[in-house]
């Protein structure tokens, strides 16, 4: 459904190289990566509000910086900072995009509101922060779209509510025929719901993989330097040494059968690969 | 139906998706013509990804089971 | 547009509301002291204020990206900051056209009348490409200056074409057709600036 091909941005301080994935049909896929890794630059650039410097983004087979407005409302979205005008209420922001949405479905927006118990008549600036998402998640969800693309949803929110908000992409994603990109750093919820997962370090792409693979080919053994040395060629990918001894990153069916492991999660991936090195 | 996947076993998760429901069609827990959860569910359950569940499904399915 | 005139409406209606205020009060003090000037530059003020706070909420709001992600092109974005000044602008030519009829209105001084409305407009044309090339903050700084400047300006010329007597109309022509290119012109850059803006 998604396509992202060399995509490729410069600015002072900064850059992203060559960053390719796709979203499929049906799917969840899940960006993760340091603050600043550049997940907010990629997925504002598929939703038009920054342009990259080289590279593609296909949505449905085409190039997205031309899509008309039926195309690009074929894509929600929910951003760390909402963009909603906090001055209005739910009534009137309804009047509004039901302007703006040429397949906006107020009594959805009503129903929606209503479920997550949000209060009409005040003005969005008086909600918490959970409702606020909550708000932007009903306004995503409320004009048929094909693809939903979240960034940072759940940032900032209690586990409940981050419990709801899940609950609500699973409901989105169901049928199989909606396609979920989501970028958080709160790695516990990717775990939960993600059946890709793209890493993205220092503005390029580590790696691309099914999330269940992933979880289950890797793990974390505590070894010393000589049984390292000792190791399969590629079998440790990366090695963490800390003050009390070393920790490893490695293939399960490269490392020898007798070894003790840990299961690994996304956080020690992405701890290995931006504070452990590589194996030589 | 009462499915356990566990991280530190050695097999993969659709493998062992794919024994414990083969295990226990043949047991008889579950019984023929009983609707199974779908995959989207059974992955919501065990919070794993489609992929999985529908790769254990479309084995068991290949191997005559369902 | 419908949409973003509407949002618009809803964030600034507070202001708006003293800003309507303001041109009936200045309308008054203008029949009340038979000089149209009060009424004649409050329209310049209004005029640009309007869009510009409906700007500043969408800064502060983060709306820009979520505008630009729902389709909406850059053409009726930009455009509906123009509709917002120009109907302003005409709550304050309303304004401003009572007034001058109270005050006792000749058909020789349109003259008069013609130069505060192309000076509304042309705060408009002036301004706006530069709160959106160089944001809200700065722009209110352009704003003060480009307004004290056409008021002084107004005041100043005001006395002068009222006693114009000969090529009054070939003056309200040019006034009118620079104000119509120095939009038209003003549009069109401020499209190229938006087209280019990242958020």
């Amino acid at each position: 459904m998604l396509s992202i091909k060399g995509f490729t941005k410069h600015y002072k301080n900064f850059q992203i190289e060559d960053v390719s994935f796709e979203v499929p049909d049906g799917m969840v896929v899940g960006l993760i990566g340091e603050n600043g890794a550049g997940k907010s630059t990629i997925i504002k650039s598929v939703l038009g509000a920054v342009r990259p410097d080289c590279g593609q983004i296909l949505f449905n087979g085409a190039e997205i910086r031309k899509a008309g407005k039926g195309e690009r409302q074929k894509i929600s979205f929910v951003l760390d900072d909402t963009g909603l005008p906090m001055e209005l209420n739910l009534v009137m922001l309804d009047n509004v995009l039901s302007c703006i949405y040429d397949k906006w479905d107020c009594a959805k927006f009503r129903s929606l509101t209503q479920n997550f118990a949000l209060p009409d008549k005040k003005p969005i600036k008086e909600f918490s922060k959970g409702m606020k998402m909550k708000a932007a998640i009903a306004v995503a969800l409320s004009y048929d779209s094909k693809l939903l693309i979240l960034d940072e949803p759940t940032s900032g929110l209690d586990p409940v509510v981050r419990d709801d908000i899940l609950e609500m992409i699973y409901n989105y994603n169901k049928d199989g025929n909606r396609s979920v990109l989501l970028s958080s750093h709160i790695t516990s919820d990717l775990e939960k719901i993600c059946d890709y997962i793209v890493y993205i370090h220092e503005g390029r792409i580590i790696f691309n993989e099914e999330k269940d693979e992933l979880l289950n080919k890797y793990a974390i053994y505590s070894i010393d330097e000589r049984q390292l040395r000792e190791l399969e060629q590629g079998a440790p990918v990366r090695v963490l040494r800390r003050e009390y001894g070393m920790e490893v990153l490695a293939k399960k069916d490269k490392m020898p059968q007798d070894f003790e492991y840990k299961p690994v999660t996304l956080d020690d991936i992405m701890l290995f690969y931006s504070k452990g090195e590589e194996v030589c | 139906m009462n499915i356990h996947i566990s991280n530190v076993s050695g097999k993969s998760l659709y493998e062992q998706i794919y024994t414990q429901i083969k295990n226990q069609i043949l047991d008889g827990t579950l019984k023929a013509g009983e609707p199974l959860p779908t995959i989207r569910g059974l992955a919501k359950d065990l919070r794993i990804s489609v992929i999985t569940t529908s790769r254990a499904y479309s084995d068991l399915e290949r191997d005559g089971y369902i | 547009m419908l949409g973003l005139l509407l949002k618009d409406i809803y964030n600034i209606r507070k202001q708006a509301i003293w800003y309507i205020a303001m041109i009936v009060l200045f309308c008054g003090i203008s029949v009340v002291l038979k000089n149209v000037a009060f009424a004649s530059t409050i329209g310049i003020l209004v005029t640009i204020s309007m869009p510009l706070t409906a700007i500043a909420y969408e800064e502060k709001d983060g709306w820009q990206k979520f505008v630009i992600a729902s389709g909406t092109n850059v053409k009726t974005i930009v455009g509906e900051k123009y509709l917002l000044g120009v109907i302003f602008a005409l709550i304050s030519i309303i304004g401003y056209s009572v007034a001058f009829m109270v005050v006792g209105a000749e058909e020789d001084r349109l003259v008069e009348f013609t130069a505060p409305v192309c000076m509304q407009l042309l705060v408009l044309a002036v301004v706006l490409p530069l709160v959106f090339k160089f944001g809200v903050e700065k722009g209110r700084v352009y704003m003060i200056i480009a307004v004290v400047l056409l008021m002084a300006v107004l005041i100043a010329v005001l006395p002068v074409l009222g006693n114009m007597q000969e090529g009054a109309n070939v003056f309200i022509g040019c006034m009118a057709a620079i104000t119509v290119i120095a939009l038209c012109v003003s549009f069109l850059v401020s499209f190229k600036i938006y087209s280019k803006k990242e958020f």
